[in-house]
């Protein structure tokens, strides 16, 4: 099968389970590509591993993010599949790392009482809801 | 959904990020660079809704949740990422930190501040460090922090060691010059402040794996975590 193809149907189905707009994700990687980063807060999520005892992987979480956390795991590869797409992307670094500054940019937290995740631009008033 | 996620993670990061996530194993950065005293409204607002919706992380709080691997607080952590140690950080941005009673992380190049203050601008272009509007800003030289005011910033928030002079370590180094960018920096800034320097990151932000070569340095200098693009990860 053609990996491209493939790649793009899965994708496809992704965006499916999430209930999104793909034309929203492609806004988010647009405006994260537009920001000054030497002046600007930059949003990202990051890993925690615990490389002296790796068999206790899993944490407990904030309630917040017990809500919140597979739809970051999904956004993460959306978001990685469309930065494997551009080609104007910096070749030193995985397309996971963009990709991670783009699920903390569309998802940063989800307001009490609310589904929808607020973005990041949202939370510190650089856009309307 | 699982067999989407194998089909679809052709990268290994790209799984084991999702693996994190999925995991609830991971925590949220917002990375600044220079902090210009013409954004502070922008930073006063972005600070707000940080303390409004978040906790800040201390070491106490990091080595906490490593132990028991559970969040302590009903908020999430969030951590202010503050590099290259100019001296904006003191003179705006640690201040609108300070206001809020929330804690940054401040990655500085140990022997940054140790350059003469009229060298200092000349130092920053072959050191890879990026510097934004400073004549606008200042009528001096000087862009980076004094010790004495990294001694201040010290006292409430987290001090990381961003290499010695914001180098490019690579395995084909002289272990000499290696050992003077991961060891002699650590203790380069404890004398200094008077802390520990618990927390090392790699000027690109590599990983713990990718540097391979420098695992003994990390060792003999001590750090205990290890902060990159992706991860944060306990080492000692």
């Amino acid at each position: 099968m053609d990996e491209k193809k493939d790649m793009t149907a899965l994708a496809e189905e992704l965006k499916k389970y999430l209930g999104g707009s793909w034309e929203e994700y492609k806004e988010v990687v647009e405006y994260c590509e537009s920001r000054q980063t030497g002046l600007e807060g930059i949003p990202a999520i990051i890993g925690l591993d615990d490389l002296t005892d790796p068999d206790r992987p899993v944490y407990q979480m904030a309630p917040m993010d017990e809500a919140l956390h597979e739809q970051l795991a999904a956004d993460t590869l959306l978001f990685t599949y469309l930065y494997s797409q551009r080609e104007d992307r910096d070749p030193h670094y995985p397309c996971v790392a963009p990709a991670m500054s783009a699920v903390a940019e569309r998802a940063f937290l989800l307001e009490e009482g609310e589904k929808v995740p607020t973005q990041y631009r949202v939370m510190i008033g650089q856009k309307e809801k | 959904m699982g067999e989407l996620l194998d089909a679809v993670c052709r990268d290994k990061r790209t799984l084991e990020m999702a693996r994190y996530l999925l995991n609830g194993s991971y925590i949220r950065v917002v990375n600044y660079h220079v902090t210009r005293p013409g954004d502070l409204p922008r930073f006063r607002r972005e600070v707000a809704a940080f303390a409004q919706h978040f906790t800040p992380v201390t070491m106490a709080d990091l080595d906490r949740f490593f132990a028991t691997r559970v969040w302590p607080y009903d908020k999430p952590g969030l951590i202010p990422a503050v590099f290259e140690g100019w001296r904006t950080h003191y003179d705006v941005y640690a201040k609108v930190l300070d206001e809020y009673g929330f804690t940054g992380w401040f990655y500085v190049p140990a022997f940054f501040p140790d350059v003469p203050v009229e060298e200092q601008i000349a130092f920053c272009k072959p050191h890879g460090l990026r510097l934004h509007g400073h004549w606008e800003d200042y009528s001096d030289p000087r862009c980076c922090m004094t010790w004495e005011e990294l001694r201040r910033i010290s006292e409430k928030h987290v001090i990381c060691c961003h290499t010695g002079s914001h180098s490019c370590i690579t395995e084909n180094q002289e272990e000499a010059v290696q050992r003077r960018e991961i060891v002699d920096s650590k203790r380069r800034l404890e004398e200094q402040l008077g802390v520990e320097v618990p927390v090392f990151c790699w000027r690109a932000g590599d990983e713990y794996a990718h540097s391979r070569f420098a695992h003994k340095m990390l060792a003999e200098a001590g750090y205990r975590y290890l902060v990159s693009n992706l991860k944060l990860e306990k080492i000692r």
